[in-house]
């Protein structure tokens, strides 16, 4: 499919985990070629084999793992079951992988310098001089400022970001072959991430290496690399140049992710891929056939990975039977005719209003500001929008709105009375009117509580005049509501899974009729399509019951999906303020237009470079380096 | 509950029991737990079945003094002519009842101090942090003995004096498992409803440190079997003529080079409960994943 040498290729790959006496197959015979001077990008939802694919190349072979069959070589040697000591001859010199989480990464006992020149005294040979030296200057290209003292210092002692460059010069400094990237830049904020990708890209290309970039972010993929592959319950369902798989995706699969991740300059409804992965390979027909819309009595064969025009490849029967991207019907979000929906923001009195809101906390002695002079209102059937990233405090706003904590300054009107702020002393109906739901939902839910238990206390308590039998017909309301089988009332939330379980917080939300929702980056911690299916459930749900939110996200994609107007917040200062598509569209204020810049943006960039004529997506994020200030901002 | 007719009965009757079974059986392929299980059991069936079957009136003089094992006493007579078997069988059940009751006790003061003090904070966790160092810091006998010289032996005092020496450290533990709970946001959301005091700790709370809270009974109940037991032998505890198989060792203690056995068979049966109660410890540790290893304190 693409010209040059190939350095890393998998051939016909299976591997499977060790379930009891079985085994679970979860890759099925995967051809992956890494050509030399390539970024490939490797997509696909959580539980589709991605990141066991991505340690297969690299020959690792976590515990419990099994390769049923085929090789992985590197320059046609077999590395492939190969001993750990053995791997050692390519680990770090020729194979370089990059881990998400790097803060597990880095050893925090040892300092900087030391994990830095060990790379180069192990790989390079140097002494440890000459290793020292060497990784204060991989430092300074990754970035970091003042490397000579960074180097004497502890991981701790850096931000997120900082810690993921001081990896990237880890795995990078002894100039590999071929890089391994899982998820480098996920859980770092949206900035950051930016000039990370940059920064990796650039390095990447300036050294020629070659790269495998795994992620479930299709439009990063498609600015970032090359090609892409499509990863599905451990097949390889498309395969082809980024731009032309994204824009123009071959499998319904591929189809369905584009479409499930929201896109801050598009208001294109967004649409969740129904149902899960299967927990394991399916090989006698189309793995993704109960979840796709295009499903057909052909499909109940096996698959092959079909050539197709444009050197593409696709496992699809149907693929060139229908020209499949065209084919669904796309609702235009008509937003305006959407009820409480206002256009200047002079409308009905709002539900909720806060006005004049400070929030300083005080830590041994020092007090730092988490919010200042903050006011925002919320009509009925409206969402607003809250932004920032991390310590932009605006998970401190909607904990001083939920009465968890009590703001210096402000007030806080009802409905148009006045409520205080700690939420011992509000009456009964505001504690009912004004409900919460936090971002992650394996800790929101208790592990001890029956979902039933969980659902009916809320209501229960707020609505003392129900008697058992009108509970529960609320209570199979909302289910209803929020797609939830009455089934799961009976299970612990260990047995739900992560959609599921945030769907059951929102039931517990909903369930006593309030005014007002907070949610609190509620879909961050869900896989894209989970979180599609969730906003598209939010959307129902206004249109059906005029539900008002406050909704607090990183995600300008997810903005644009369920907002109306939005705040737009740093450091505890409202930075701008206005409808979404204005603010998103044309920004203002030099924060926002930063934050809009660092979201990967296929059609510009492409655009771009067809105009320009330029090549490689280093470029992309080249012009980003001027903004580079932010992550010394960010508090530790 | 409101979901009686929503979901089929069987589902209600399956979900609570299926897992129980299941844990039983878990629990008892550690070998710790099997063997812990195994020595508490014949110890228990000892003390409670004992006392019925005793061949001899454990309390009185039945033969001459000192006898070795022969086919009417078992295991010969004690230095006062009673017959050590009796004895051990009726000796058993105040060795584990007042450990129980003690434990108990601190358990229901250590639970509720750590409770509040752990999600409260502020200064009433002050407070119970600065009194509970302050408890810590006295050595366990004399603590016990001043309270002994302050209200006399007797049962009742020892099961006081020993619940006071082990609520500290319970309240210790129990405040660091709710600290670990409290910022989990099912207890922001209980919180931002309103619910009251009682209902976060207990339903909310507590039910999360049950495993945390299993292992420190376990561990205090071992400790306290030794400790009451240590106190009987120095005769603050249990008083003679009362069948206790501290009593038994301190009483026969003269007798150890001539006839071993009075002292031993008790000091062995005290020291299967202590081992065995222990080795649950450890299995309850294993079985929940290695969550917190028991302090030693």
């Amino acid at each position: 499919m693409s010209g040059g040498t190939v350095l890393l290729s998998a051939r016909g790959l299976s591997a499977g985990y060790r379930d009891g006496a079985d085994t679970k197959q979860i890759l099925a015979d995967v051809d992956l070629d890494l050509p030399e001077n390539r970024i490939i990008g490797l997509a696909g939802e959580s539980g589709c084999g991605k990141s066991t694919l991505a340690l297969a190349m690299a020959g690792y072979r976590p515990p419990g793992l099994r390769l049923l069959g085929g090789s992985v070589t590197f320059r046609g040697e077999r590395i492939d079951g190969l001993s750990a000591r053995q791997l050692r001859r390519y680990w770090g010199r020729h194979i370089a992988y990059l881990p998400q989480d790097t803060a597990t990464a880095l050893n925090p006992a040892l300092r900087v310098g030391r994990q830095l020149a060990e790379v180069f005294q192990l790989h390079k040979g140097m002494n440890r001089r000459a290793a020292l030296a060497a990784g204060t200057d991989m430092l300074r290209r990754v970035g970091l400022p003042d490397p000579e003292r960074a180097m004497h210092r502890y991981p701790h002692e850096f931000s997120g970001g900082q810690q993921q460059r001081i990896a990237i010069a880890i795995a990078l400094g002894p100039g590999p072959e071929v890089v391994i990237l899982d998820e480098p830049t996920t859980g770092l904020d949206v900035t950051v991430q930016a000039l990370v990708n940059a920064l990796i890209v650039d390095l990447i290309r300036a050294e020629r290496m070659t790269a495998l970039y795994v992620s479930h972010n299709l439009a990063l993929l498609a600015v970032l690399c090359d090609e892409l592959r499509i990863l599905y319950a451990g097949q390889v369902v498309e395969a082809g140049v980024a731009e032309q798989v994204y824009f123009a995706p071959g499998h319904p699969y591929t189809q369905d992710l584009v479409a499930a991740v929201p896109h801050h300059l598009d208001d294109r409804p967004v649409r969740g891929i129904r149902g899960t992965p299967p927990p394991a390979v399916v090989l006698d027909r189309c793995a993704f056939g109960p979840r796709c819309g295009f499903q057909a009595e052909a499909c109940a064969v096996p698959v092959p990975l079909t050539p197709r025009p444009n050197g593409r490849e696709v496992r699809c029967v149907r693929a060139g039977e229908l020209a499949l991207a065209q084919d669904r019907p796309v609702v235009p979000a008509d937003r305006d005719a959407e009820p409480g929906t206002r256009a200047g923001g002079a409308g009905p009195a709002p539900l909720l209003a806060a006005t004049g809101v400070g929030v300083t906390y005080t830590h041994a002695g020092r007090s730092m500001t988490a919010l200042h002079d903050l006011s925002l209102s919320v009509g009925p059937g409206e969402v607003v929008g809250v932004v920032g990233e991390s310590g932009s405090g605006k998970s401190t706003l909607l904990r001083a709105l939920a009465g968890l904590l009590v703001p210096r300054a402000g007030t806080l009107a009802v409905n148009g009375a006045a409520v205080p702020w700690p939420v011992a002393r509000r009456g009964q109906d505001t504690r009912r009117e004004i409900q919460i739901v936090f971002q992650n939902p394996d800790a929101s839910l208790n592990p001890r509580q029956s979902v039933g238990a969980i659902i009916d206390h809320p209501l229960r308590k707020f609505r003392p005049d129900l008697d058992a039998g009108h509970r529960r017909q609320r209570i199979g309301e909302v289910f209803e509501q929020l797609r939830l089988s009455p089934e799961l009332l009976d299970r612990y939330p260990a047995a739900l899974s992560g959609g599921q379980r945030q769907r059951v917080a929102l039931a517990r939300a909903l369930v006593a009729d309030p005014a007002v929702v907070l949610c609190d980056e509620i879909t961050s911690a869900l896989d894209v399509s989970v979180q599609a299916s969730i906003l598209e459930l939010l959307g129902d749900l206004r249109r059906a019951s005029g539900l008002a939110m406050i909704f607090v996200t990183h995600d300008l994609g997810v903005l644009r999906a369920v907002a109306d107007r939005a705040l737009v917040l740093e450091s505890g200062h409202v930075r701008e303020a206005g409808e979404v598509a204005q603010l998103l569209e044309a920004p203002r204020h030099e924060y926002t237009a930063t934050l809009v810049r660092s979201i990967p943006d296929p059609a510009a960039h492409y655009a771009d470079q067809h105009g320009t004529g330029q090549h490689g997506a280093g470029q992309h994020g080249a012009e980003q380096h001027g903004g580079g200030s932010d992550e010394t901002r960010v508090p530790r | 509950m409101t979901a009686a007719d929503v979901t089929p009965p069987e589902l209600r009757v399956l979900e609570p029991t299926a897992p129980k079974k299941n844990a039983v059986r878990r629990f008892l392929a550690i070998p710790a737990g099997l063997a812990g299980s195994i020595g508490l059991l014949v110890i228990l069936a000892i003390s409670l079945i004992g006392p019925l079957v005793a061949p001899d009136n454990p309390t009185a003089t039945v033969a001459a003094p000192a006898l070795g094992p022969s086919a009417a006493h078992l295991l010969g007579t004690d230095e006062l002519g009673r017959d050590v078997w009796s004895r051990l069988l009726s000796g058993g059940l105040s060795v584990i009842v007042l450990p129980l009751i003690a434990v108990s006790g601190a358990l229901i003061i250590g639970c509720a101090a750590g409770l509040l003090s752990g999600y409260l904070g502020g200064w009433t966790d002050k407070i119970i942090t600065r009194a509970v160092d302050v408890l810590l810091a006295l050595p366990p006998f004399l603590l016990v003995l001043v309270i002994i010289a302050g209200f006399g032996t007797g049962e009742s005092v020892i099961v006081i004096a020993v619940a006071a020496v082990y609520a500290p450290s319970i309240t210790r533990v129990i405040r660091s498992a709710t600290q670990v709970i409290r910022p989990r946001e099912f207890v922001l959301v209980a919180r931002a409803r309103g619910d009251s005091l009682g209902w976060i700790t207990l339903r909310e709370i507590a039910p999360n440190i049950v495993p945390t809270l299993l292992v420190e009974i376990a561990l205090r109940l071992t400790f306290a079997v030794m400790f009451i037991a240590s106190l009987s032998f120095l005769g603050l505890g249990v008083q003679p003529p009362s069948p206790n198989w501290g009593v038994m060792v301190a009483e026969n203690r003269d007798l150890l080079f001539a006839y071993p056995l009075p002292v031993l068979v008790p000091a062995a049966a005290i020291a299967v409960l202590a081992i065995s109660v222990n080795l649950i410890a450890d299995a309850l540790t294993i079985f929940f994943g290695g969550g917190r290893p028991g302090q030693m304190r």
